[in-house]
């Protein structure tokens, strides 16, 4: 393994310690709920759902998280500024941690961010997404709001290279800056199928020169990959592991790790991931997981 | 041992470069050639070999869009050198096409991808960006008097916004003077027939097929 020379920040949202060298921390998981297709959303524009197999997602979810120790943050996805709206009362309702307000347009996650400023729960919300090209209108409604933490989406969509990652960066700490952000996470950009690599290594530029927590959605690669379904049935689940673990083997910190429904494997995968870059880490550096809530502790015993 | 003349090392050289993405090396390299009197159209063909290649390897997810916005933007630095050079009675042009995302998506990088693939392959292409409301997609087609106007939806909540823009067109008594393609993520051939678009392609390489049989028709 190996040590960022930066230093590197380490953020406490309501109890979720996020960010740190390699092994300090748990990587974050963050599942999406109420997304697009999700079955449990039975009207997407109103916002009606399945209330009962909601909390059992959030609930089994949980469970993992008590198990191997990865804490984490509920994606909370919505396609209309009323259901999102809605979503985000059940959730801060249901459960404690901390939650995205994500929406598919900027007017949705406008109505999310002052939604939850309305209702007191601000300083439980990360604004996803701050991009390169956000309007003027989204900027002033993040700076109103009081939002503390936000993710910066590295896209670049004239040069979706590594380097054009790097350099979107630049701006969007700029935005964000001047949007009152104070906190950033910052999400490589899966775009297409063979991207984890690409995006692990932006996660490791990103910490050795600002230190800032980072992650991806490395799932997104897989989901891409339509042709997937015509190779054998494990190929899915190989194809996922070996997304998600290559972001934590150079540095992540967080996982978007997809549908919420898919916590078990999720959990597993990264958990395992976890202990032996935490095992490797405090052999060669002496850093240790800073509480002893942490995968390498709990995911080799039953 | 072949022993290769000059202007097949050149040749050489340029497709190298386009395969390498290599925009400053292949700006040298084309003067190189022209100066060594090889024609712009001579190279032009050698270069559209290799986007077909390029085209065909990304169809066998040899390569992958990256490597066509890359390869694309490579070729468009090699044509600015080249289309001036040829000849106005040689110089054809496959086509003029208006590209552009919806009004209400900000996602381009799809139709960055089009664009760069059908300027390479040799159309005219203007783009209008992103969040593009459907006067914008006509009135830029009038101006340059395009053949073929593309729109990009990536989510669902936009693409009805494809379906407007064909009734604009429609309203405005100009649907029959332009083919209309559609495309992105949530987008299918079913949509596209049900809302009354000429054509659909899921991806860049199939969208310059579509839209060169769509001219010719």
């Amino acid at each position: 393994m190996f040590k960022f020379s930066a230093q590197q920040q380490v953020y406490d949202i309501k109890g979720v310690k996020i960010g740190g060298q390699p092994g300090q921390y748990p990587t974050v998981m963050i599942g999406s709920i109420f997304y697009h297709g999700d079955k449990i959303v039975e009207d997407q524009k109103e916002g009606v759902f399945n209330k009962s197999e909601a909390e059992k997602l959030l609930n089994a979810e949980a469970e993992l998280s008590d198990r191997f120790g990865n804490p984490r943050i509920i994606d909370v996805v919505g396609s209309f500024p009323n259901a999102l709206v809605k979503y985000i009362d059940f959730i801060v309702e249901t459960v404690d941690s901390p939650f995205l307000i994500d929406g598919t347009t900027e007017a949705v996650r406008i109505a999310g961010l002052k939604h939850a400023a309305e209702i007191g729960v601000i300083d439980r919300a990360i604004y996803n997404s701050i991009t390169p090209e956000i309007k003027r209108e989204e900027i002033e409604a993040i700076k109103e709001s009081g939002i503390k933490t936000a993710i910066l989406l590295t896209l670049n969509s004239k040069n979706p290279t590594l380097q054009g990652r790097m350099e979107a960066l630049e701006s969007l700490l700029k935005i964000a800056k001047e949007a009152g952000v104070q906190q950033f996470l910052i999400d490589t950009t899966i775009i297409d199928i063979p991207d984890p690599g690409v995006c692990a290594k932006a996660i490791y530029l990103e910490k050795e020169k600002y230190g800032y927590p980072a992650g991806c959605g490395a799932h997104n690669a897989v989901d891409r990959w339509r042709q997937i379904k015509k190779l054998e049935p494990n190929v899915k689940l190989i194809a996922t592991t070996v997304a998600n673990i290559f972001p934590i083997a150079l540095g992540a910190n967080f996982a978007l790790y997809g549908p919420i429904k898919n916590a078990s494997e999720a959990y597993e995968m990264m958990a395992i991931a976890d202990a032996y870059v935490s095992y490797a880490m405090s052999q060669e550096f002496k850093i240790k997981p800073e509480s002893k809530v942490h995968p390498i502790s709990r995911v080799f015993r039953k | 041992m072949k022993i290769l003349s000059s202007k097949e090392e050149i040749l050489t050289k340029i497709r190298e470069d386009l395969f390498n993405y290599d925009a400053e090396g292949i700006k040298v390299d084309v003067e190189k050639a022209l100066n060594m009197g090889l024609s712009a159209l001579e190279i032009i063909d050698v270069l559209s070999d290799c986007m077909r290649e390029i085209g065909d390897k990304f169809a066998r997810l040899e390569l992958f869009l990256t490597d066509l916005m890359m390869a694309g933007d490579t070729m468009k630095v090699a044509l600015e050198i080249l289309l001036p050079k040829i000849p106005k009675e040689k110089a054809v042009s496959k086509g003029k096409i208006v590209i552009g995302t919806i009004k209400g998506d900000i996602h381009d990088i799809g139709k960055n991808i089009v664009s760069a693939m059908l300027t390479a392959s040799g159309f005219e292409v203007y783009d209008i960006g992103k969040d593009a409301p459907p006067s914008k997609f006509l009135e830029e087609a009038e101006k340059v008097k395009a053949d073929v106007i593309g729109a990009s939806a990536l989510m669902t909540t936009t693409m009805p916004a494809l379906k407007d823009l064909i009734d604009y067109i429609n309203a405005k008594g100009l649907r029959s003077k332009y083919k209309i393609i559609v495309g992105g993520g949530p987008v299918t051939k079913e949509y596209a027939e049900e809302i009354g678009a000429d054509a659909y392609a899921e991806n860049a390489v199939e969208a310059v097929k579509v839209i060169e049989n769509l001219i010719k028709k």
